[in-house]
């Protein structure tokens, strides 16, 4: 089929980058984003906008808000008809579940603490699975005030959740959409270095000046080769965090009995009971156990603060508490666990060091998600994401460059479509991401469903962009430029300057507040990136008016000159 | 303070070892001198950029844990090397400073 190992290795690059290219361009945008997803929640949640906070007092301010915490509706309704066993009678009502398990979790970027309970599963079918329907809240931990569930966490809430599952959550079709183009980015990487011929003679080579087919195809050899220790170990590493209870889940699958029974052989082990007794207890000042277990943490050297809690049969006698260190000096994530019974407070387990291969797992994973405070490191994540997604942007470019001119010979609307698709995913996207913020502002806090009108604002303009690029797709079809490149990097730079603009108007929080009167580097920082976003967008609109001017002559071409300039994929 | 001050010192070693070893490519040097003829000398320039490599390394290691070093030492080379690509292509004559003319083998 192909002269040489080579040109195989460009045809796969090619159609697999082209087809899952947009699925990664949209992991590696809000991949991005992610990497400030808290800062964007305290710029769309401006009365969180106070300092990140320690673990408050579990005993007087955590345990009274978890006990009045509900089951969630929506995860009651999508997993008690599952889970319950109908031949033992009706399903137990929603608000009649019993609380099993309670837990809370914070880190050094987050003011507000998040935490929620697990209810059981009276009438289970498997009694042996992990009948859990959930219920979690968030509140402010210096008074204990809920934040309505109606204030969407844009960053860690919907920003994030894109970044792994797009939002798509029809049997995890979203996750699995993601597994498969991070392994065809891990494919795309090496097929990407056999056909490079000048991988090293053009490490540095971008030539602006040059035609937008050789331009392009320079800035795509560039970030692709410059970061491609990033994105090789964020592709990795992202299949690595799913693949053992999603891609290869035989623990829940093939292997089910086999792990069931090294569950209970290790809750042997470790002294952490692994049923229920169904003997009632109490629950002991956790407080204290908290303190305990700072104090083994200075101990071993290792002072810090909680970053998770967790209680375990809860209300029975075999109910254990555990407490993890937050994780923020390093790059695996929480971790040093002390476990304590429940209705004593004894000490039971110190977890012992991990093992090497244990090390190894929550270093990749902990590169990946990032948890530690080190701001020097996250901005460099930040640009690693953005050279990946202008890898793949170029990449969509020069496929478009390459071939419209020989489309257009053949009347062929195939390069018209894939054009405007690209604009949908590169644009477009940024016109959703940025008009959700403006949204977010737009909406007054009192309107019902406020979170559900953002998430419509988010999809709405994406659409939107998609229908304009499509329409203004026109002028591709005869080898031009899409108009709608610049018509929607305009829109960005309005609605970027309308966010900052809106901020200011609705929370009094302009950038002279923020950077320096009373300084809130969250909030300044989107707003800073905002404009910073606007300006490259106004200046890129610029450029692609003059070179879409530019461009006009060359329909005028006869066909021999135009095949001769074409750039070959190299 | 002092790990901001080592995490500065590697990205300017970063920045120079980048420079270095674009400088001994002879496309770039010759971005750099267009006008005059010489070549770059590959082998000390190659050299010279693998030193600020490691000494930005070590840096990194006298910031930081370990495991976080390394991730700052790689995302620092991966961001010097795209400035010096955009600099290259904007400004290659800023270059001039911090690979010389007598880097060139003419005057080795």
């Amino acid at each position: 089929m192909f002269a040489n190992f080579r040109q195989s290795m460009a045809w796969l690059h090619t159609w697999y980058g082209l087809v899952l290219g947009f699925v990664l361009m949209v992991v590696f945008f809000f991949g991005s984003l992610s990497v400030f997803d808290r800062e964007i929640d305290r710029w769309a949640i401006p009365e969180t906008r106070f300092e990140p906070q320690p673990m408050p007092s579990f005993d007087k301010m955590l345990l009274p808000i978890l006990q009045k915490v509900e089951p969630h509706e929506v995860d009651y309704n999508a997993q008690m008809p599952i889970l319950h066993d109908h031949n033992q009678g009706p399903m137990t009502p929603r608000l009649e579940l019993p609380a099993e398990e309670y837990w809370a979790y914070t880190t050094h970027r987050d003011p507000v603490l998040i935490m929620g309970a697990g209810f059981g599963v009276p009438k289970p079918k498997d009694p042996e699975g992990h009948n859990h329907i959930h219920g979690d809240v968030t509140i402010d931990p210096r008074s204990g005030k809920l934040v309505s569930d109606e204030a969407l966490k844009i960053g860690s809430g919907w920003f994030y959740p894109m970044h792994y599952g797009l939002h798509l959550g029809w049997k995890n079709l979203g996750y699995w959409l993601v597994g498969l183009a991070s392994l065809t980015m891990l494919i795309a990487l090496v097929t990407g270095i056999v056909m490079h011929r000048k991988i090293f003679r053009e490490f540095f080579t971008f030539r602006p000046e040059k035609k937008i087919q050789r331009s392009s195809l320079d800035l795509h050899n560039m970030t692709g080769v410059l970061a491609l220790p990033f994105h090789f170990f964020f592709a990795f590493t992202g299949l690595v965090i799913f693949a053992g209870w999603l891609y290869f889940p035989v623990a829940e699958t093939l292997l089910k009995p086999l792990h069931h029974q090294h569950e209970v052989l290790e809750a042997d082990k470790t002294g952490l009971p692994h049923e229920r007794s169904g003997v009632p207890a109490t629950l002991a000042s956790v407080d204290a156990m908290v303190a305990e277990a700072k104090r083994r943490w200075a101990e071993r050297d290792m002072a810090g603060e909680v970053g998770y809690l967790a209680i375990s049969h809860l209300g029975d006698q075999n109910g254990y508490v555990s407490i993890y260190r937050a994780g923020s000096d390093r790059v695996a994530l929480v971790g040093e666990g002390i476990h304590f019974n429940a209705s004593t407070g004894e000490l039971i387990r110190e977890d012992p060091p991990r093992s090497t291969v244990g090390n190894i797992n929550e270093f990749l994973t902990g590169l990946h998600l990032q948890h530690f405070e080190h701001w020097l490191l996250r901005w460099l994540y930040v640009l690693g994401g953005l050279l990946g997604s202008v890898c793949i942007a170029t990449g969509f470019i020069f496929f478009v460059e390459k071939r419209k001119q020989r489309y257009a010979q053949k009347n062929s609307q195939f390069i018209r479509v894939v054009d405007a698709v690209a604009v949908t995913v590169v644009t477009g996207m940024l016109i959703a991401a940025v008009g959700m913020l403006v949204a977010n502002r737009l909406l007054p806090v009192e309107f019902e469903n406020r979170d559900s009108w953002e998430k419509n604002a988010f999809w709405g303009l994406w659409i939107l962009a998609f229908v304009h690029a499509m329409i203004r797709s026109g002028p591709v079809s005869k080898a031009l430029m899409n108009p709608a490149w610049r018509e929607q990097s305009i829109a960005i730079a309005v609605l970027a300057v309308l966010a900052v603009g809106l901020n200011w108007m609705t929370t009094g929080d302009h950038l002279i507040k923020t950077i320096f009167t009373q300084t809130y580097w969250p909030v300044a920082g989107v707003d800073l990136s905002l404009l910073v976003t606007s300006g490259i967008a106004l200046w890129v609109a610029r450029i692609l008016k003059l070179r879409e001017q530019a461009s006009l002559p060359i329909v005028t071409l006869k066909s021999k000159t135009i095949e001769s300039g074409e750039v070959a994929h190299v | 303070m002092f790990e901001a001050m080592w995490l500065i010192l590697a990205a300017v070693l970063c920045l120079l070892g980048m420079s270095w070893i674009s400088a001994a490519m002879r496309v770039h040097w010759r971005q750099l001198y267009p006008a005059c003829n010489s070549e770059p000398n590959v082998n000390q320039l190659r050299v010279l950029g693998a030193v600020a490599f490691v000494l930005a390394g070590l840096c990194c290691l006298k910031a930081d844990h370990a495991s976080m070093a390394v991730l700052v030492w790689v995302m620092f080379l991966t961001g010097s090397a795209f400035l010096v690509a955009m600099v290259l292509t904007k400004q290659p004559a800023l270059l001039r400073v911090i690979c010389p003319k007598f880097l060139s083998r003419a005057h080795s």
